[in-house]
């Protein structure tokens, strides 16, 4: 299935080189779930803190579940606002 | 103590110039800075009287912490009526004035009356003076910044001052203090201006001693630093990206608000984000951003310092702007960017360098000419009316040519500069004005994030995201996450963010210290240098008397309940994209639960009970 995959901020060093902007979109198996994402671009778990689908937060507990067909995966380092 | 307990006060009609004691009963209610300085406003304004009339006064108040070793303890605020909104102002800044001013002996100035020519306050340690400052009128804020130290021969002074575009009666003008550090919004500049007051320098040797217990102090004070650093907000997210992070991540979530609060998410959005600033440009090969910066004390370093490419359009043979200025925050880069659809960073820059240059609030700019560019969109705003002008959305000319009209006081930047409630009126379409009590929305759009839409709604300032920043909660999980489509439980929420800022920005501290910290490691550094016994639950207890007493303040001044509102696009237009898809902010879920929460009537009046709780002036 087609999904895209987003890596801001200092995270961005884990998308391959090949890839301009934050955004890459990626062809995986049915049923891939976000921590296994996160596994193939090698990012280290301790840096990510925020992951979200579809512009939805998505909780530690429920990064094991299935990704669908065109979702999005936005994952951050610490994020602070004003 | 902590406090000096001292009080400067300044009669701009006689010229008088007087100290008299802090009344430190009130100190006690009120804690300092936002919350004492309103007390003062209070016992000596008619809340009815007219903004930017001799009767209004100016407020400059610090914190007891103010110009401590509590990290970021170096802020003040400006306290007065908003010509903007006709509700109370109190804007807070950081840089190194209030630190300076706190160093000079005062906790606090109050400037009354007006002077018959142009003026400016020169503060050494306990000499204040007021002197001539017809020289200085018309001239930018950094042409004035330049020639008071030129004047004093003495690099230490710290300058705060208005721009031009307060002179010309710009409804949203800010005091500017350390060349890019702003009292930003309701207009305190206009204020200033009003009275005849170009600038206020200070220099401040005395130091701030006075500290109750110095050894538990400064104990308190390095374990609290020590949080702030291994903190991944504070420690590492604030100081690489800034506040400039967010744009990519509320773009996401689909709450940024895009050409005038249409949209909810901005296809430019990464251009101009904190990512971008960090990118080589092609033409140059330096990024935009060059270094970070902090306030007085801070050891969080929010601040960004960035330039321009020489080559921009919007500096070409300017070399007054090539150097390195105060860069782009994140409710400015939205305000000039997403709510115009202009996507490119280097006029943003420009727009910001010149919003700092001469004074004026990038957020209500921006907005106000969102508001334009829909107008003009509707055809309601013509060429004619500009002068040739085309405002269309997304228009890097338009936007740089309004900031330099709104800047300079010419032409249509004159209507600009009234905000978007009066121009939208003036052109017939009341509605388009992305505004509470008159004062423009910041960077987040409530249907994305239903708290804010109560923030908004029920804030003392008008529109504004630093009342209570419920984004922690809603997006960032801080202090714990809560689903920012939901409208159950915000108004609690809304209340407990309310009345936690109004203690913060009273004891003289930066907000952004709040995603490391609560009250839980404000409280012993705050009982360790001030007089009386500092609990977190005397702190939440003040904050929310400061919260009343504002409120108090606008219901006298003529506000009601009906106030409490959001424009109708928020209410009826639903977000079209992203994860609020379908969504309109449901504030009447939340606005009467919030009500009865505070102990308001169903129709928002402060009532007897809740005065008597916290013994507000009658
Ligand atoms: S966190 Fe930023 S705004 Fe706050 S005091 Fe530090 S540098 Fe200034």
């Amino acid at each position: 299935m087609n999904i895209t995959v987003k890596f801001f901020s200092s995270l961005m060093e884990y998308l391959p080189r090949s890839v301009e902007g934050n955004a890459m979109a990626v062809q995986v198996d049915p049923g891939t779930s976000p921590r296994q994402i996160l596994a193939r671009y090698r990012v280290p778990d301790e840096e990510v803190r925020t992951v979200m689908r579809n512009g939805v937060f998505l909780p530690e507990e429920d990064r094991d579940q299935p990704l669908e067909e065109g979702d999005v995966l936005t994952v951050w380092p610490s994020i602070q606002g004003g | 103590m902590s406090w000096t307990k001292k009080i400067l006060r300044v009669n701009l009609t006689n010229g008088e110039v007087a100290e008299e004691p802090l009344n430190m009963d009130w100190a006690a209610q009120y804690i300092g800075q936002r919350g004492l300085g309103t007390r003062y406003l209070v016992e000596e304004t008619d809340p009815t009287c007219d903004a930017l009339g001799a009767d209004n006064k100016l407020i400059f108040a610090t914190g007891p912490l103010t110009g401590t070793a509590v990290s970021t303890g170096g802020r003040y605020s400006v306290i007065c009526k908003s010509p903007l909104t006709g509700a109370v102002a109190c804007s807070n800044s950081g840089g190194f004035f209030g630190a300076e001013l706190k160093s000079a002996g005062w906790d606090m100035i109050i400037f009354e009356g007006k002077a018959g020519s142009p003026v400016r306050l020169h503060i050494e340690n306990e000499k204040a003076e007021i002197i001539p400052a017809d020289d200085l009128w018309g001239k930018t804020v950094w042409e004035t910044d330049k020639l008071i130290h030129a004047a004093v021969q003495d690099p230490q002074v710290r300058v705060a001052a208005v721009g031009r575009s307060a002179e010309a009666g710009c409804l949203y003008s800010a005091i500017i203090n350390d060349l890019h550090r702003a009292a930003g919004r309701s207009g305190v500049g206009t204020v200033m201006a009003s009275k005849n007051l170009k600038a206020v320098s200070v220099r401040g040797t005395r130091g701030v001693g006075n500290i109750k217990d110095p050894v538990r102090f400064m104990k308190s004070v390095a374990e609290q630093k020590q949080v702030l650093a291994e903190n991944a907000v504070t420690g590492q997210g604030l100081p690489a990206l800034g506040t400039q992070v967010l744009m990519n991540v509320i773009n996401e979530v689909g709450a940024l608000p895009t050409h005038n609060m249409r949209d909810v998410q901005f296809e430019g959005a990464n251009n101009i984000s904190g990512e971008a600033m960090l990118e080589a440009r092609e033409s140059d090969g330096k990024p935009n951003l060059t270094t970070n910066a902090a306030c007085f004390g801070c050891t969080i370093a929010c601040g960004r310092i960035s330039t321009i490419d020489k080559g921009h359009f919007t500096v070409e043979n300017k070399p007054e702007y090539w150097g390195n200025s105060g860069g782009l925050e994140y409710e400015a880069a939205w305000a000039l960017g997403a709510a115009t659809g202009v996507d490119d960073l280097d006029t943003l820059t420009y727009a910001n360098f010149v919003c700092n240059e001469d004074g004026m609030d990038p957020i209500s700019f921006g907005a106000t000419v969102g508001a334009a560019m829909d107008l003009f969109d509707l055809g309601a705003i013509t060429t004619e009316d500009t002068g040739g002008m085309d405002l269309s959305f997304g228009s890097s000319e338009a936007l740089a040519w309004c900031v330099e009209k709104v800047a300079a006081g010419e032409g249509f930047g004159k209507e600009i500069g009234m905000g978007s409630k009066k121009l939208c009126e003036k052109y017939g379409h009341p509605g388009l004005s992305m505004s509470v009590k008159g004062q423009e929305f910041p960077a987040y759009d409530p249907r994305g994030i239903q708290g804010m839409g109560l923030t908004y709604a029920t804030s003392n300032r008008g529109a504004c995201h630093l009342r209570s920043y419920t984004v922690a909660s809603e997006i960032l999980g801080i202090p714990e996450k809560t689903d920012p489509l939901e409208t159950e439980g915000k108004a609690g929420l809304v209340k407990a963010f309310q009345d936690a800022t109004a203690a913060v920005d009273s004891m003289g501290l930066c907000v952004f210290t709040t995603f490391a910290w609560s009250l839980d490691n404000m409280a012993p550094q705050m009982d360790a240098a001030c007089d009386g016994e500092w609990t977190v639950e005397r702190l939440v207890e003040a904050g929310e008397r400061v919260w009343n007493l504002e409120r108090d303040y606008n219901m006298k001044a003529g506000l009601t309940g009906a106030d409490d509102n959001l424009p109708a696009r928020l209410l009826k237009e639903a977000a079209k994209t992203g994860p609020a898809e379908g969504k309109v902010c449901g504030l009447d879920e939340m606005l009467p639960e919030y009500y009865s929460l505070r102990g308001w009537t169903p129709d928002g009046q402060v009532t007897r009970e809740t005065r008597q709780k916290f013994s507000l002036p009658a």
